[in-house]
């Protein structure tokens, strides 16, 4: 193993299983996140709207939550409208 | 507006195809050929009537029409037509028009005709036909020839070929090279013995019934 | 009696479903079980030609469902093995000729003579998994050491929960033990851990495989076959016994010894 190990060090890159094994993590999430993760998203909505309500007022209908790739990771984003702040935060 | 030389439609326990014969046979035929491609897998060995209006019909063109429906594993059963048509000017070539063609409602036996494929057969295709059938081809593994009469192969046969499949023990089989996963002649079904691959050798044979069993004899043309 | 229905299933194609259901059907046999294979893959069968078989052919499975004929009528009997049965699929005819209900229903009336229905799945998440995963009780998902087989095992399985088969496990295919320590294959344990399934075999890649494929002779009958082997072991977990995990070690004689001890082995 070592010396494959030195090997690939020595050409700068990863051995090709390392590399399955990372691409398949993205292509799962992805995968996943299309099909069960749907309501999932939409739960998860619901309570970010819940959440941020107590604090700003928010236009809830352009509300965006989704999943996002990029080269070599998965984020959340959401994109949340902020009509106005509301007066009185106290706690 | 030319698609409307060929019209199909279903009918109870079979399929109706209203055929205009003004047209060129040619033209026709081709677009019969697509949209008997496009009928659903499911309606295979459904029984198939053409309507023919008040047209003509030619011997050979009926034999072509009833290949490509057999090729889709359709069966046809008959020619219609309507009033006014009738034995006369033929619609194409100088060829007589040798079928009766016979009012709506009665069918015309088509049985001891023979329809040509002259293609392969490839696994999963079958070809039935209540007459004769010669395939100039091959006929692949896996791929199926059923015949109400002889089945003749000028090719190789190593798929499934099922001679007098409605009971005529006198039908046969032949085949440049016989070499069949299993060969039917009426109700008998036979295969080569384990630990042997292929029956039949390397020139013409044919199978037929004697003495109430298939033998497979070398063809003497 | 009351038998199991079990699908062996896997989203892509090409990965062993079908070898799978022969090895594992013939290894039951060979223990002593009734077992009957039910090739699903309605125009693009198989199965009967892995089991040797084809030519034995009169009905299949559309001629049953349809009532063309009796069930009786259709089951092969294996030329080897006692109380080993084929149910052939269709091969002239299209994926529709069968309905998930009349497969429930026909892997009713199977379970009630067999131990052990195996029922080789088609390739893909249309209409024929859909047939074959419809009367199961369990499931075998099958996949190769690959990101395109992995991923589509991941969906099948996704599938399979919700069709209500929660306790799918799986096999991993055609394994190069060479290539996994060189690091130019993914292992067990990266697979077990993105899929998140219990595994119950790990088969070698073995050219006994075509061997027996070629002479229609599945390959569980060949002692010297490490797949072989490998398929005699799933069997005997799927009745419940617990058996080790063959070593993925090669067999490489006196050289892979020697270059062992001079520290050069991973190559």
């Amino acid at each position: 193993m070592a010396i494959w190990d030195l090997f690939s060090k020595l050409l700068g890159r990863d051995r090709s299983s390392k590399v399955a094994k990372e691409r398949l993590r993205l292509v799962l999430v992805h995968d996943r996140s299309n099909t069960a993760t749907v309501d999932v998203l939409n739960e998860l909505k619901e309570d970010l709207i819940k959440v941020i309500s107590e604090y700003m007022e928010i236009d809830e209908n352009a509300l965006e939550v989704s999943f996002s790739n990029s080269d070599n990771s998965v984020a959340l984003v959401a994109n949340i409208p902020v009509i106005g702040m509301r007066r009185a935060v106290g706690k | 507006m030319v698609n409307e030389d060929v019209v199909i439609n279903g009918t109870n326990g079979g399929i109706l195809i209203r055929l205009n014969m003004a047209e060129d046979f040619n033209t026709m035929k081709k677009q019969l050929i697509e949209k008997v491609r496009a009928i659903d897998g499911s309606l295979m060995g459904s029984s198939v009537e053409i309507d023919i209006g008040k047209k003509y019909i030619t011997r050979s063109e009926t034999a072509e029409i009833a290949g490509i429906l057999a090729e889709r594993g359709l069966e046809f059963i008959g020619i219609l037509g309507r009033k006014g048509s009738g034995p006369g000017k033929p619609s194409g070539q100088n060829e007589q028009p040798l079928l009766k063609i016979q009012a709506r409602g009665q069918e015309y036996k088509f049985s001891q005709e023979t329809v040509t494929i002259r293609r392969n057969l490839r696994s999963g295709q079958k070809v039935e036909h209540k007459g004769n059938i010669v395939v100039l081809g091959d006929i692949n593994p896996g791929a199926e020839v059923v015949a109400g009469g002889n089945i003749l192969v000028m090719g190789i046969l190593r798929g499934l070929a099922h001679a007098g499949a409605q009971g005529d023990i006198y039908a046969a089989v032949a085949a440049l090279r016989l070499q069949p996963t299993q060969l039917r002649i009426a109700n008998h079904i036979t295969r080569a013995p384990d630990g042997e691959t292929v029956f039949g050798g390397k020139e013409p044979e044919i199978a037929h019934i004697k003495d109430g069993r298939v033998v497979i004899e070398r063809f003497k043309i | 009696m009351n038998g199991n229905v079990l699908v062996i299933t896997s989203g892509k194609g090409g990965v062993g479903k079908t070898t799978t259901t022969a090895n594992l059907g013939t290894a039951l046999a060979m223990m002593g079980k009734r077992v009957v294979m039910v090739d699903t893959d309605i125009g693009l069968r198989n199965l009967d030609v892995v089991m040797g078989l084809e030519n034995r052919i009169v009905f299949d499975i559309v001629d049953v469902v349809s009532g063309h004929c009796k069930l009786k009528q259709a089951l092969i009997k294996d030329k080897r093995f006692e109380g080993l049965y084929l149910l052939p699929a269709a091969q002239t005819k299209e994926k529709t000729a069968v309905s998930p209900s009349q497969m429930k229903r026909l892997s009713e009336e199977l379970k009630q003579e067999y131990d052990y229905v195996l029922v080789d799945c088609p390739a893909g998440i249309e209409q024929g998994f859909r047939n074959a995963v419809a009367g199961a009780d369990d499931a075998l998902v099958v996949a190769t050491p690959e990101v395109s087989s992995v991923r589509d095992a991941d969906r099948i399985i996704g599938l399979l929960e919700a069709a209500g088969l929660t306790r799918a496990r799986l096999i991993i295919n055609r394994i190069r033990p060479k290539m996994v320590r060189r690091g130019d294959m993914m292992d067990i344990e990266d697979i077990t851990e993105v899929l998140a399934i219990n595994l119950i075999g790990v088969v070698p890649e073995d050219e006994i495989i075509v061997v027996s494929t070629n002479r229609g002779e599945p390959a569980v009958t060949e002692y010297t076959s490490r797949a072989g082997e490998a398929y005699r072991r799933v069997a005997r977990r799927l009745l419940g016994e617990e058996v080790p995990f063959m070593a993925l070690e090669y067999n490489e004689g006196i050289f892979y010894k020697f270059r062992k001890m001079l520290g050069m082995a991973a190559r």
